[in-house]
């Protein structure tokens, strides 16, 4: 059975101009990721996953090829269609959790579901979910400045599964994180993808979470070296 | 969305800033109420003393007296439509009154001068400021054919006093000089220079006699209203009403038209000065909501990352601006009401500087600061407040709503 | 280090923080440079027309002129008069005055006619500028007279109309001639409007067969230098015969009025300043607290706490000196152009008027002088300096690890 991929890069390039230096971070580089894949692309500082990671995320654009997600190629989509998208498909998680500083665990965790417009009885029943899986349900009263880092992971885990993306992507998931939280945040993702099949892409060059993979993307100069799987 | 908590709680996090800035809204309030209130009052003020000086809020004329009044025009159903008019609904008084130019003489002087003459049944002190400011004798009465009240300056340039004769000339109806010999029963004093110095009230029914007019006539009918706001809707109403009589009927923008000028041009300056200051505060919010934009750049573009529309983050940015502008408000109000009830029920008297009379457009005005503000007023200081604060959050807004949607998945 | 090119830096760095500061306190200052001249500019016309206009700065009378105006109380040596008084840097220009009675069609009013020098009276007041219809006196139009706007109301005169003129002549005989409203003047006061008839003084002496003398002398300073109190005292003693009254004298209520407006046009100036000063108050305090942790950082890269106090007051002068500048190169053409433009609301009135009895015109210029730009730019200065001084302290003292964390 084949299943259409989440993810479609074709002969992706992406080309920095720096003044008059030109930088290609990213080179005639494709891959599909399929569901309930838990990937992640590895290498080196400079390698070009965080580029890579930019443009699926509908961040970034490339300099040619092409990106699909879900069938549609994003470089058709306006400005409100990629804003929709990036509500309704992709979930983020970032290096710095890049919480919203005013809002509480809960309300963080909200967030995509209130922009869909989620009716409010609904919309919490699934806060409340997803913040018992993560293990954050006590504190959901709290605001960011009041969590610990590895907390404020978890709830950037939260917001962006809440919404039941078809991908999430994350970016350098252990950078920031004492070796614990971080352990602990990979069991989460690991245990959300293995018990609710939700698809990850991550960004490291962190030898625990390449552990944890089932597939590997070897990056060097902007392109592919070796895709274990 | 909780556009609206997250608006309040981003102010709430930057208190200080947002305090000072919601302060100087409410310092606008503040000023714009003290302008516009102790403006409401004295234009009023002003309006009512100048009805009560002769012309009423509105005033039933002979057609084409207001251009070029002359003795020589009556207006022949007077006490008919007197009669009809304190019937009507809104109408508090009418008055048929009897105007023109005159000379006064008493021994060898004589001086040119403008008379009134008035019905002394008809007429109550609270609407007749001459009657109301006699300051020796008394209004003749209605049996005394040959009372005459003269200004208090002009009872010192003909040396008159109480019981003295005065020969008043005119000329009447048909163009011929007319005299008569009367005495003074009273004398006022108005405070308006050219008012004492050369205004005569003179019984109705002699001057009837005198210019040779009609016994129901008179120059004009003057219309006291509950409001003097509702003189142009009156007026409408009054016209469809007489619209086959001979009559001109006019509001008293129309018939003191000079009063109506400086209120509306005063108005305007006031309002100028209140705009300029209140630009300055539009700047210090705009400042403000701009600063707290540029600071959190990265935490609007991670929420456009995960979904929210460029809209919804102008959206969100116009909030805190409204939000600012209700925090505004509420202190404007707290800072305000103690103050505007005490001009509004004691006022600052300045009789104690001025010593003498102040007028304004031939009308007298009385050294009092008072507030009084109109509903309408109150309703367009809100409605500036509001409309001030969030075009003052527009250009921020967006800005925001441009800011990209981090470039980057990385932390910038 | 050199903290200046430092803070040059640091307030170029924060490019747009900068623009933001700067633009929002240059237009505030420049709407105050607006404002104050605005104000300067009603107050310096209110005191024209009321001083100006008709009145002059000085009057000269025959003694008891003043207390019982009569045709025969007469200024006798007036030629003279104006030469002594020009020593002194004053211009006088003589009037002469009469009671009469105008009559038009069937209308007619009481009049107070005056007989000027249509040269002298040009060089002490602006009656000649203040026609509304029709012209100002000329020498070659004898029987052409100008009149107050609400005496050809009552009278129902237009320019060209015919007005006769009665009155009891120096002689004692009856005065009576015919005349042709030649001009129609603006509000000057309400004794004018109402009853204010004005000719040649030639035309005058005919008509009230007066040979000799004059009734009264208008007077201006040459230089507003000039110290009129001390003047007039120095006049009473020498010319005995006469009565010397300043505008003040003549007119106590006007004084008093523009000590008034004076006070109230300082407390409206006050509210723009309170407005400004809310406004810079805020900028500055944000530019300064919200940069404390990048403060934390210099102190801890070795800036002491005095060197990093003063870098923050220079940086605030620089802003404040941008801001300034630009307020003034905005707000000062401003009010240049509205000093030669007014703002118009003639539309709102049908002639002018009086308010107080002083003539009151809808067009309102600025008048830009020196107070009018240097006070809001020290006030400025000063605000901001204040404004910075305690998060400026703050920063200077507090300790790195804190300042970093800091929000």
């Amino acid at each position: 059975m084949t299943s259409q991929p989440i993810v479609k890069l074709e002969q992706v390039s992406k080309v920095f101009e720096q003044g008059k230096v030109s930088v290609r971070a990213v080179a005639d580089f494709s891959l599909d990721i399929s569901p309930g894949e838990f990937t992640v692309l590895s290498g080196p500082s400079g390698s070009g996953k965080t580029t890579i990671l930019n443009m699926i995320g509908a961040l970034d654009v490339p300099t040619s090829g092409r990106i699909f997600l879900e069938g549609r190629e994003l470089a058709t989509l306006g400005r409100g269609e990629l804003s929709r998208l990036r509500r309704d498909r992709i979930g983020f998680v970032f290096q710095a959790y890049n919480l919203i500083s005013v809002l509480t665990a809960f309300e963080n965790a909200e967030f995509v579901l209130a922009l869909q417009d989620v009716p409010v009885s609904e919309r919490k029943e699934k806060v409340m979910a997803v913040l018992s899986e993560v293990g954050m349900a006590d504190l959901a009263h709290r605001r960011p400045d009041e969590l610990s880092g590895g907390q404020q992971q978890r709830i950037a885990i939260a917001r962006a599964v809440a919404a039941e993306p078809a991908i999430v992507l994350a970016d350098e998931p252990t950078a920031n994180v004492d070796s614990a939280a971080a352990d602990a945040s990979l069991d989460l993702m690991q245990q959300l993808n293995r018990s609710k099949g939700v698809t990850f892409l991550f960004s490291t060059h962190d030898q625990r979470v390449m552990d944890r993979a089932n597939r590997l993307v070897r990056l060097r100069d902007g392109r592919l070296e070796e895709d274990l799987r | 969305m909780r556009i609206h908590t997250m608006a309040c709680r981003s102010l709430r996090r930057n208190l200080r800033r947002s305090l000072i800035t919601a302060f100087s809204i409410g310092f606008g309030v503040f000023l714009a109420v003290t302008f516009t209130a102790s403006g409401d009052y004295s234009y009023t003020n002003m309006i009512e003393t100048s009805a009560v000086m002769g012309l009423g809020h509105v005033t039933l004329q002979p057609v084409g007296y207001n251009d070029s009044p002359s003795l020589s025009m009556e207006l022949a159903e007077a006490e008919m439509f007197h009669r009809e008019l304190t019937a009507i609904p809104g109408v508090e008084a009418a008055r048929a009154r009897i105007a023109g130019q005159a000379m006064f003489g008493a021994g060898a002087k004589s001086v040119g001068g403008a008379f009134m003459a008035i019905d002394p049944d008809q007429e109550t002190p609270a609407y007749n400021l001459l009657t109301r400011s006699i300051t020796q004798g008394a209004l003749f009465d209605s049996d005394d054919e040959r009372g005459v009240l003269v200004g208090e300056r002009m009872a010192k340039k003909l040396k008159l006093r109480l019981g003295k004769k005065l020969i008043i000339t005119v000329t009447d109806k048909n163009g011929e000089i007319a005299s008569e010999l009367t005495r003074v029963r009273g004398i006022f004093r108005t405070g308006e220079h050219s008012v004492d110095s050369s205004l005569v009230l003179l019984p109705l029914t002699m001057v009837r006699k005198l210019l040779r007019y009609g016994s129901d006539s008179a120059t004009y009918v003057s219309v006291y209203l509950e409001d003097h706001r509702q003189a142009t809707e009156m007026v409408n109403y009054l016209r469809t009403r007489w619209g086959q009589k001979d009559v001109e009927i006019l509001p008293w923008q129309k018939t003191q038209g000079e009063l109506a000028g400086l209120v509306a041009v005063d108005r305007l300056f006031n309002y100028l000065l209140q705009l300029l200051v209140g630009l300055v505060i539009a700047a210090g919010i705009m400042n403000t909501m701009l600063m707290s934009v540029l600071e959190r750049k990265r935490e609007l573009g991670i929420m456009m990352a995960i979904g929210m529309r460029p809209g919804q983050v102008v959206g969100l940015v116009l909030a805190e601006s409204f939000w600012l502008a209700v925090v505004g408000l509420g202190i404007g109000v707290l800072i305000t009401a103690p103050w505007f009830y005490y001009m509004a029920v004691y006022g600052i008297d300045f009789t104690s500087l001025m010593s003498d009379e102040y007028s304004a457009g031939g009308v007298v005005v009385e050294p009092v600061m008072k507030f009084r503000l109109y509903r309408e007023s109150a309703a367009a200081i809100i409605g500036v407040v509001f409309t001030l604060t969030i075009a003052a959050g527009i250009y921020p807004a967006i800005r925001a709503g441009r800011i990209p949607p981090v470039d980057s998945i990385k932390e910038i | 280090m050199n903290l200046f090119r430092l803070a040059i830096k640091n307030v170029l760095r924060s490019r747009q923080r900068s623009a933001v500061t700067v633009s929002a306190m240059a237009f505030a200052g420049a709407i105050m440079i607006f404002y104050a001249s605005l104000l300067e500019g009603w107050y310096v016309a209110m005191k024209q027309n009321a001083i100006g206009l008709e009145m002059g700065e000085m009057q000269v009378h025959a003694k008891g002129y003043r207390d019982d105006p009569d045709l025969y109380k007469l200024v006798t040596d007036e030629k003279r008069l104006v030469g002594v008084l020009r020593k002194k840097g004053l211009l006088a220009a003589p009037r002469l005055i009469g009671g009469g009675l105008a009559a038009a069609g069937s209308n007619s009013a009481g009049v107070m006619i005056r007989g000027i020098d249509l040269e002298l009276e040009q060089q002490v007041t602006l009656l000649h500028r203040h026609v509304w219809h029709g012209q100002w006196l000329a020498g070659d139009d004898p029987a052409g007279v100008v009149i107050g706007r609400k005496l050809a109301k009552s009278l129902a005169v237009k320019v060209g109309d015919e007005l006769v003129l009665v009155g009891q002549a120096a002689d004692g005989s009856m005065a009576n001639d015919l005349y042709r409203v030649r001009g129609i003047l603006k509000s000057i006061g309400a004794a004018t409007d109402s009853g204010g008839l004005i000719m040649s003084g030639a035309a005058f002496r005919q008509f009230m067969s007066l040979e000799n003398g004059v009734h009264e002398l208008v007077v201006k300073r040459i230089s507003p230098a000039l110290e009129l109190t001390p003047l007039a005292q120095e006049l009473r003693g020498r010319l005995d015969t006469l009565e010397v009254h300043t505008w003040q004298e003549l007119q106590p209520v006007l004084a008093r009025l523009f000590e008034m407006s004076n006070i109230s046009l300082v407390i409206m100036l006050l509210i723009t300043y309170a407005a400004v000063g809310i406004l810079t108050l805020n900028a500055m305090l944000m530019s300064v607290f919200e940069r404390i942790p990048e403060f934390g950082v210099m102190k801890a890269l070795g800036v002491s706490g005095l060197n990093l106090f003063t870098l923050i007051v220079i940086e605030t002068l620089i802003l404040t000196t941008f801001a300034v500048t630009l307020s003034l190169v905005v707000g000062v053409p401003l009010s240049y152009h509205f000093s030669r433009v007014p703002l118009d609301f003639s539309w709102l009135l049908e002639s002018s008027t009086t308010i107080a009895g002083i003539a009151f015109e809808p067009q309102w210029y600025c008048h830009l002088n020196s107070s009018s730009v240097i006070l809001p730019t020290l006030f400025m200065y000063l605000v901001a300096l204040i404004a910075i001084f305690y998060p400026a302290a703050k920063a200077a003292l507090i300790r790195p690890v804190q300042a970093i964390h800091h929000h």
